[in-house]
């Protein structure tokens, strides 16, 4: 019944058919909190073209919770979004992906209600409830009709205070697990995104996927996945975000009536350390003998969310490889025909995130891919770039904002970066503003200090036979086998 | 709340937990319907609850307009929508859009191409502009072509020639069909990408991108009659033309099962399963819908259940009631778990859907089909964008966009009888067709 666009052109990204949630890219593109948001905001002050949007209403409870609701009627659906202030990166060592089954698991039985009684009722009403878990959050999303809000309430507590984690649920979603890490090899974006994470950070947990690998997750028990729940799954861990068709007077009423029997507890701070940036260049080769794309990963590390010196490099970074009129896109797409997609990419978390390009072409021009790209890298660190570059990505950037927040979820989900983030009360009415007081020389120094050229880890993904070489002009070359991947050392 | 807002919003009545049946739903916003004298349809939808607006154009032209040797031409085509006009040099339509705060994308199916816009109110004429454009004077060069072919390849690449469910999928529907230009993938084959011409490409915009054969809708932060004058005032001269040639539609009945294999380095063994069923000018459509949901949608449903979590037999399955405007497919597949005989998995998929059209499906069951059918019809207008995209598609596959105000009434209407007829009638045996993955050697690191 979906409408079908099985091909879809220009949309780049998306691979549709494959169900399984990546929880890492969408949940937390996490901000930093404490270290200060940014030039100090001014107060509360519209910021043109007509667009702001209502500070959420902020309740918490007595037991800690935070509550920000934000009602919009224009469409008969509400999002609830819970974020605990713990993921992949609270692993125990030796068992990542620990966090991840946690969350596949909330929604495979309560104390009260069996795995297939619970989504029954969730379905029954058309309601969803995911949840997943970033590499420093845990996100439990859900969506009902408004005229379903108790339901949905009552489920969403019910998984988040009492999960069962019966033993046979955990050993099938265990095993659902490990049969995804062995079906994921055959999606060569995913290989190539999870072999540059672990290339580029090594051990580090932005380094690996939040899912875990086969021998990590292979170590898991029911008792670490239960132990994880109950250290960090808290009240005063949380925050709930509920936007969309509900009353915003009665919403923190009805957050008690479900969520007050969720105790207080001391819960530990996850400490990430900053990654050490790579330096020089390496480059990764998996073998994929088979293949007759390879997919291109390169970057370094980049800086954290609440680093003054975001906004300049998202607008540097925008230049580089932001939308159809990027330099990447110009040069590597529309002129010379090498690729179908070329896009850079910032990635603020907690800690200093990546910068990196992710592209692909055919194994006979991979080099020139990464030449022509690393040209366009030099041409916006040296600034010899088309006079109106900084003009339109600003533009781009701010005229867009409204869009990328315009639906409830999507809503929800940057007032939980907001606050998970500590960017402050007014962050989103003040966006482009900011995006807009970019100014040359800020943009300038961002892109030198930020958009990786010399010091660079690669990752190409295709046969090893006939890329070896040339990439050796790139930096010197380790070759892996896509197996590696799996368990990578 | 403005008063333009509050006519715009949804009237609309939401299902709830009890299993007895409702009144008829209703969805429903105010679109203003135009036509200028050259054919271009104008639909426009006033929603000023972000100041933005969403700009879509419809073409009735996809893969089903093709021929054999030029396959992929319609999305070839799209892409080269955006390689200049007279007026304007190629990369002017993306950097006009992206420095005034605005993005463009497009899309290509079977059936139909449409190309789309969101940006910031104030750019409104600007987009129309660029639009008009287009349509009135695209200018194809030698050039343009031959840098735009190598990056639809390397598309083909991406999703078919690299992708093991592309691929799957691309066998599945080349033997499903035996006469119907569904028969081949809308990305084209390698062979014919590389063999279209500058003269098959204006060829193709003459036959296809006329004002007749073409519908506009926005959505968003504008006054409808306003935005109508305005695409008045820019489209009117473009000219109409003849009416394109006639789809050749005929599609034998299928007798008996069609097996495929596919040998491709691989992980784990998969099945991809087609049944032919009605397009979407049929009354069938919507208990197979409803099918689609029964079987596939979440994991309280048949196929979730059954073979990922009681029988474990499946990592993942995927289901779909695929909307076409000629005889459709109804699609299915599943990925083996380790270790599992592809034979196993294969039996278990077939007897369950067998079963639908052996026995009525219970009254909890069917509700709970309809009430996910609603809230997900309510959530593709979650934005604009959305909004309009919808009210387009809906002109396209059922002639008028207001069906997409009374179509919740049909999946009402569907009974426990009518669903096990269509399932009965449609997934049976002999009108399926079976592609099976057999990985090979060098792909098999960690499966078994």
């Amino acid at each position: 019944m979906r409408a079908a666009c099985r091909t879809n052109v220009r949309c780049g990204r998306g691979r549709r058919r494959r169900a399984v949630a990546l929880g890492a890219a969408l949940i937390v593109s996490v901000l930093p909190r404490g270290a200060a948001a940014g030039p100090a905001a001014p107060p509360a002050a519209s910021s043109g073209g007509g667009f702001s949007v209502p500070a959420p209403a902020r309740t918490t409870l007595k037991n800690g919770l935070t509550v920000l609701v934000l009602e919009r009627r224009a469409i008969p659906l509400v999002q609830f979004r819970l974020l605990v202030r713990a993921g992949a990166a609270a692993d125990p060592a030796g068992k990542e992906g620990t966090a991840s089954l946690m969350a596949r698991l909330l929604k495979r039985g309560t104390r009260t209600r069996s795995a297939q009684q619970f989504s029954e009722e969730v379905e029954f009403v058309g309601g969803s409830l995911e949840s997943f878990a970033g590499a420093e959050a845990t996100v439990v999303a859900g969506e009902f009709a408004g005229r379903d809000l108790e339901v949905g309430f009552n489920l969403l507590a019910d998984m988040v205070l009492s999960p069962a984690f019966r033993q046979e649920e955990f050993d099938k979603e265990k095993r659902l697990v490990l049969a995804d890490i062995v079906s994921r090899l055959d999606d060569p974006e995913r290989v190539a995104q999870e072999a540059f994470g672990s290339w580029l950070f090594g051990a580090h947990p932005y380094g690996r996927p939040a899912q875990g690998t086969r021998r990590s997750v292979e170590a898991i028990a029911g008792s670490d996945v239960k132990a994880f729940h109950e250290a960090r799954f808290a009240p005063n861990n949380s925050v709930l975000a509920i936007v969309g068709d509900i009353d915003a007077a009665q919403a923190a009423q009805r957050v008690e009536r479900y969520f007050a029997a969720w105790k207080r507890r001391a819960t530990p701070e996850v400490r990430v350390p900053d990654p050490a940036p790579a330096r020089g260049r390496k480059v990764l080769l998996v073998d994929k003998p088979d293949a007759t794309q390879s997919q291109i990963r390169f970057g370094n590390v980049g800086i954290r969310r609440g680093d003054p010196g975001y906004f300049p490099l998202v607008v540097a970074n925008t230049i580089l490889g932001g939308g159809f009129t990027s330099l990447l896109v110009e040069e590597v797409r529309v002129k010379k025909g090498l690729t179908y997609s070329i896009r850079s990419r910032v990635e603020a978390l907690r800690s200093p995130g990546s910068v990196s390009v992710a592209t692909f072409s055919k194994n006979e021009t991979v080099l020139e891919t990464i030449r022509l790209s690393l040209d366009q890298i030099r041409r916006v660190r040296e600034g010899t770039i088309p006079a109106d570059s900084l003009d339109k990505a600003r533009n781009y950037l701010a005229g867009l904002y409204p869009l990328r927040i315009e639906s409830p979820d999507d809503l929800a989900a940057e007032i939980l970066n907001v606050e998970f983030y500590g960017l402050g009360a007014d962050y989103i009415n003040q966006y482009q503003k900011r995006v807009r007081g970019v100014g040359v020389e800020a943009m300038k120094r961002s892109a030198a200090r930020f958009l990786p050229l010399d010091d660079l880890a690669v990752v190409v993904v295709g046969p090893a036979a006939s890329l070896k070489k040339d990439l050796e002009t790139v930096g010197p070359v380790t070759v892996r086998s896509i197996a590696s991947v799996l368990d990578p050392s | 709340m403005t008063p333009s807002l509050r006519s715009a919003a949804l009237a609309f009545t939401v299902l709830t937990l009890s299993a007895l049946p409702l009144p008829a739903q209703e969805l429903r916003f105010n679109v203003v319907a135009h036509k200028l004298d050259n054919g271009l349809k104008v639909l426009a939808l006033e929603d000023h609850s972000v100041p933005a607006i969403s700009y879509y154009t419809f073409f009735r032209a996809g893969s089903r307009h093709e021929r054999p040797g030029r396959t992929g031409i319609s999305h070839l085509f799209e892409h080269m929508m955006f390689n200049g006009t007279e007026k304007n040099g190629p990369g002017v339509f993306d950097r006009m859009l992206e420095s005034r705060g605005g993005v463009s994308n497009a899309f290509t199916t079977e059936d139909l191409t449409a190309y789309h816009e969101n940006f910031p109110s104030e750019a409104l004429q600007t987009v129309i502009d660029l639009e008009a454009d287009r349509m009135a004077s695209l200018r194809i060069t030698e050039e343009g072509l031959a840098s735009e072919r190598e990056v639809v390849k390397e598309e083909r690449r991406l999703r078919v020639d690299n992708d093991v469910e592309g691929a799957l999928f691309e066998l599945l529907q080349a033997t499903a069909y035996l006469a119907h230009p569904y028969q081949w993938p809308v990305v084209g084959w390698m062979a014919d990408l590389d063999a279209i011409t500058v003269a098959d490409c204006q060829a193709y915009f003459r036959a296809h991108y006329a004002p007749n054969n073409a519908t506009v809708v926005l959505a968003g932060d504008f006054k409808p009659e306003r935005a109508i004058e305005l695409i008045g005032k820019a489209y009117g001269s473009i000219p109409a033309q003849p009416q394109p040639a006639a789809v050749v539609r005929d599609e034998p009945e299928q007798r008996g099962e069609r097996r495929a294999v596919l040998k491709k380095a691989a992980q784990l063994p998969a099945i991809a399963v087609a049944y032919h069923v009605p397009g979407t000018g049929g009354e069938e459509v919507y208990p197979l819908d409803l099918v689609e949901i029964i079987l596939g949608a979440g994991d309280s449903s048949r196929l979730v259940r059954t073979l990922v979590y009681e029988k474990e037999l499946a990592t993942r399955v995927f289901v779909s009631n695929d909307w076409r405007i000629d005889p459709s497919l109804f699609l299915m597949y599943a990925e083996a778990k380790p270790g599992v005989p592809l034979e196993a998995l294969e039996a278990a998929l077939h007897a369950e859907v067998e079963r639908l059209g052996r026995e009525e499906v219970g009254d909890t069951e069917l509700r709970k089909a309809k009430n996910i059918t609603t809230t997900s019809r309510v959530r593709a207008l979650k934005t604009n964008s959305g909004k309009a995209e919808q009210v387009g598609l809906f002109e396209m596959y059922f002639g008028s966009h207001t069906r997409l105000f009374t179509i919740l009434q049909s999946y009402e209407a569907a009974t426990r009888a009518d669903v096990m007829k269509a399932a009965g009638r449609y997934l049976r045996p002999d009108n399926r067709t079976v592609v099976t993955l057999a990985p090979t050697e060098e792909g098999g690191e960690g499966g078994r």
